[in-house]
């Protein structure tokens, strides 16, 4: 069972700090994203899980061998971890041709001939490159290029396959094509995929599970949809989604029994808590989560704003939405069109806004909300 | 009329003119010469009246040709120091290539100590002038051929052999070590910007580190590693210097010093063919780099970011390896400077009794007794003329190189793709392929008499400057199309849409950008000319000496003292130039590659 087990990683760069205390358990045959802003950590943690980079302290696990340790000064070379990796730049050797650079590791491990070839034959297949065999990699476009190198890292049956911004190069189309197959390949390889991307939707979309990492620390590791729902602090809320989360600034007024009264500079909230009841001090500085999806356009609506800007993409409309000097984007579904500056009502009918505290930036509670304008008080 | 409008557009762009001027210009200085140099071939010299019977000069003749190619004495004077010539071009090569190679390596591959004082001092035998290698292995290891023994014998009381003290041998030793950070500068580049993850790829996948080399890492390098093959080689085989001074004792002959002798002597026709030969065998050399280059395996992989290099952990062997190195560094770099000095003030080498030390020639009055009474080194007027002239044909040669290949690189980059700018491409680069010694002799035959506008420049200073800009033109222009083409054209065309006018666009913003490139194009021709022998030995006289020169002379002599002062000062020269445009503009000949 090839689980990976990453305990208390740190890696300095000179003075930088590039990966700070990770701890983390990749599960057996789970496909986990390293999500991150650029410079967080997520590459160097995947290449000190690979080998090619030795971490400054702690240890790390792949299917119960220490294959690092700090302390007994262990540090198992990429080569004895059993790992297949998946460069950004494909990193193809120019000089090989396609079935030379996906032979070359089988040579290593000392196959025959036969059973070269045909491994070569089955994969060059499975990836669709097989007209493309004695071809060199210059004369590939980037996508065949990309296919080559998966072939190239899949073809010794590595039982963890790291993969590092493979996607990136890549046009939009085709990423959303090659994203697909990643999935596909994840399910009939059977084996464990660790990826590091920067884009949100990539991670939503492929992984099992979600590490997201700001900094050098890991702000939040579990399923996608939950880290979308309950984004454990205002990092993970903002980076994850698009469009971007809206957050409104409050200061809490009023606690009842049920409800929170929050007041903003144009509108007055009343907070119903779904989760538990959260302590609240009168006063209290807090910022209000609201997704785009969730808040609604409505011709009844009591709170009235104007239309700000409206972006049809066809299948959804992107609106902003303007209540005085409060900007909120809001999510449409369906083919329509708004005027600009047309005036139009907003409801808040869902029980999954979240509440953050401004200082701590942690996730309070996930609640319900009523709202009002402000100068009706 | 249609025509001269398009004439007249034309020429309102600057790179325009720029490329016509400079391709009319470089045709006129570099194949007009070629052509010169066939006809004298075919020509009688006034010197050799006595020979070929019944003939007054300037006759149609084939005897030249013939008496080289097939005539008694042609093994002599040609065939054996052609293959002399080839011989030690190719054991130079693999022998600069191979340490120069394994030094890029360590430097960029693995985790050596002072990497950067690595880098610093390999450069220098590059740096300084060929054949101070060689004074310095002469006066170590010279035997009683010459006279006084060198320091090795001196010391240790052992006689060397004359193969280990002079031809074939030590030539090749010296050349290597001069050209290895040739090597080592085109090998470290690759290698610093070849993408590591390539070779972690093989890593992964479980090759092993000597399978990773011989099958990743050489087959990458492999055409930069030709392509400096072919141009150490056609180095090596213009040397002229070393196989002079480490041959003549052993009276090994190679293709320039049968040029130098019979261009000087009685049989010019002779030289001026031999020089054609060696032209040919460069143009060769160029064409075949050329069909390497452009191949079907093309190097251009997506760029990404490589700064991730893991380098090679050389555990145990780390520490021991970094001294041994640096100390056979100091060994070929630092020891040679301290001989010259030493032996500047010793009456006789090869005694290191006190009262063999002197100050006579530093700052002797001159005795009659002591080598016909030329005055020590720092009263001597003569030195101070030639150390003038040097220096300001340095400069000048610098200024007019630098600023003509920094026209050329934004010619051709701004019409990239055109038959001119390719034209001018090639022609500014030609030069490079030119034996020193054969460009010195096809000048010697183009300019020796008034030409068109140009007057007989012979015996004059500006034929020095004319040769010196045209021969390392080359360089410059290489480092004026970096630093343009670097730049991409946003950069100018914004500040075109401003109506900035073309001189101050190139005043004002590429140049100051590009400061550490443009420089760098400058600094070569200056640091090329300050040490260079044989392509201004045929075209020098009394007159417009230059410290290389006397430094020949005085060691034809045998007057070491002043030839050993004189290395130092151009070593002093050379190197102070060098740290100084290192320190303003960060130009420097290495790139830190040991960075």
């Amino acid at each position: 069972m090839p689980e990976i087990i990453i305990k208390n990683a740190t890696k300095r760069f000179g003075s930088f700090l590039a990966v700070d205390k990770l701890d983390i358990t990749i599960q057996d045959k789970g496909f986990v994203t390293l999500l991150g802003p650029s410079g967080c950590g997520k590459t160097t943690t995947l290449r000190m899980i690979s080998g090619l980079e030795n971490p400054t302290e702690g240890e790390i696990y792949i299917d119960d061998v220490l294959v690092f340790s700090s302390e007994q000064g262990i540090a198992l070379s990429p080569a004895k971890r059993d790992v297949g990796f998946l460069f950004q730049n494909y990193a193809l050797w120019p000089h090989m041709t396609v079935s030379q650079n996906i032979a070359f590791g089988l040579e290593n491990l000392k196959w025959n001939k036969a059973d070269i070839n045909h491994r070569v034959h089955e994969l060059t297949e499975l990836l669709k490159i097989d007209e493309f065999l004695i071809r060199y990699p210059a004369e590939l476009s980037g996508g065949q290029q990309q296919r080559v190198a998966i072939a190239r890292t899949l073809a010794p049956r590595p039982k963890v396959l790291f993969m590092d911004e493979p996607l990136s190069n890549l046009d939009a189309k085709l990423r959303i094509e090659m994203r697909a197959e990643l999935k596909r390949l994840h399910r009939e390889t059977n084996s464990t995929f660790v990826y590091v991307t920067h884009d949100q939707l990539e991670a939503m979309t492929l992984s099992s599970r979600i590490c997201l990492m700001k900094e050098g620390r890991v702000q939040q590791y579990e399923e996608p949809l939950k880290v979308y729902n309950e984004p454990s602090n205002l990092f993970s809320a903002e980076f994850v989604g698009n469009p971007t989360i809206n957050f409104v600034d409050v200061e809490c007024h009023q606690v009842g029994p049920e409800n929170i009264q929050l007041v903003s500079k144009d509108l007055i909230f009343s907070f119903t808590p779904v989760s538990h009841h959260p302590s609240l001090q009168k006063g209290q500085k807090l910022i209000l989560g609201l997704r785009p999806e969730c808040i609604s356009l409505s011709e009844e609506g009591l709170v009235r704003g104007a239309i700000y800007s409206a972006l049809p993409s066809g299948m959804e409309t992107t609106v902003i939405l303007k209540i005085k000097n409060t900007l909120l984007t809001s999510v449409v579904f369906g083919s329509l069109d708004f005027p600009v500056d047309t005036e139009i009502g907003l409801e808040l009918d869902h029980d999954s806004y979240i509440l953050f505290d401004k200082s701590s930036e942690e996730n309070i509670a996930t609640g319900s909300l009523g709202v009002s304008m402000r100068d009706d008080i | 009329m249609p025509l001269v409008h398009r004439a007249k557009s034309f020429l309102q762009k600057p790179e325009n003119v720029i490329l016509l001027s400079l391709i009319i210009i470089l045709l006129y200085l570099i194949f007009l010469p070629l052509f010169s140099i066939v006809d004298d071939t075919f020509r009688v010299h006034s010197s050799e009246l006595m020979r070929i019977k019944g003939s007054e000069a300037g006759d149609f003749t084939s005897y030249h040709w013939k008496s080289i190619f097939i005539g008694k004495y042609s093994k002599n004077i040609f065939y054996k120091p052609l293959i002399n010539t080839v011989l030690m071009a190719m054991v130079t090569c693999l022998f600069a290539i191979s340490l120069g190679g394994v030094f890029a390596w360590l430097v960029t591959r693995t985790d050596i100590r002072f990497k950067k004082l690595i880098s610093s001092l390999f450069i220098l035998p590059y740096i300084m002038p060929s054949w101070t290698l060689a004074m310095a292995w002469l006066n170590f290891f010279k035997n009683q051929h010459v006279g006084a023994p060198g320091l090795f014998t001196a010391f240790t009381g052992i006689q060397t052999p004359d193969w280990f003290a002079y031809g074939f041998f030590p030539i090749t030793v010296v050349l290597g070590l001069h050209y290895a950070p040739f090597a080592y500068i085109l090998i470290g580049g690759i290698l610093k910007n070849m993408d590591a993850n390539m070779e972690e790829a093989a890593q992964i996948l479980k090759a092993g580190r000597w399978r990773i080399i011989r099958k990743i890492t050489i087959p990458i390098v492999l055409p930069a590693m030709l392509s400096t093959f072919l141009l150490v080689f056609s180095s090596a085989m213009s040397a002229f210097a070393v196989p002079a001074f480490l041959g003549t004792p052993v009276r090994f002959q190679v293709l320039t010093t049968q040029l130098f002798r019979t261009l000087n002597g009685m049989s010019p026709g002779y030289g001026f063919l031999i020089a054609l030969v060696m032209i040919v065998i460069g143009a060769v050399i160029l064409t075949v780099n050329q069909m390497l280059v452009g191949k079907r395996k093309s190097f251009a992989t997506v760029t990404g970011k490589s700064s991730n290099i893991s380098l090679v952990n050389l555990k145990k062997n780390r520490t021991p390896l970094s001294i041994f190195i640096l100390v056979l560094l100091l060994l070929i770099t630092v020891v040679p400077l301290i001989t010259f000095a030493v032996e500047s003030f010793m009456i006789s080498s090869g005694s290191l009794a006190i009262d063999n030390f002197t100050t006579l020639f530093w700052t002797g009055e001159g005795q009659p007794d002591v080598l016909s009474g030329e005055p020590g080194i720092l009263r001597n007027k003569y030195i101070y003329i030639g150390l003038w002239n040097s220096f300001r044909l340095s400069v000048i040669v610098s200024l007019l190189a630098g600023t003509v290949g920094l026209l050329v690189g934004y010619a051709v980059v701004k019409k990239r793709g055109t038959f001119g700018a390719n034209t001018l491409d090639r022609l500014s680069f030609f030069p490079y392929l030119i034996p020193s010694m054969a460009f010195g002799a096809i000048y010697l035959s183009m300019f020796a008499v008034r030409r068109g506008f140009i007057p007989s420049l012979y015996g004059t200073f500006a034929i020095l400057v004319l040769i010196g800009t045209v021969k390392y033109l080359p360089f410059a222009s290489r480092a004026g199309i970096n630093a343009i083409f670097q730049l991409g054209r946003e950069i100018e065309e914004a500040a075109m849409i401003f109506g900035v006018s073309w001189w101050k666009r190139m005043v004002k913003i590429i140049i100051p950008i590009q400061k550490a490139s443009v420089l760098s194009g400058f600094l070569l021709p200056f640091i090329s000319s300050m040490r260079e022998l044989s392509l201004f030995i045929l075209l020098v006289t009394p007159g417009t000496r230059i410290l290389t020169t006397m430094l020949f002379q005085y060691n034809e002599k045998g007057w070491d003292q002043y030839a050993n002062a004189i290395i130092l000062f151009i070593v002093l020269v050379v190197i102070s130039i060098n740290l100084i445009a290192n320190k303003i503009a960060g130009a420097s000949i290495d790139k830190g590659i040991g960075g």
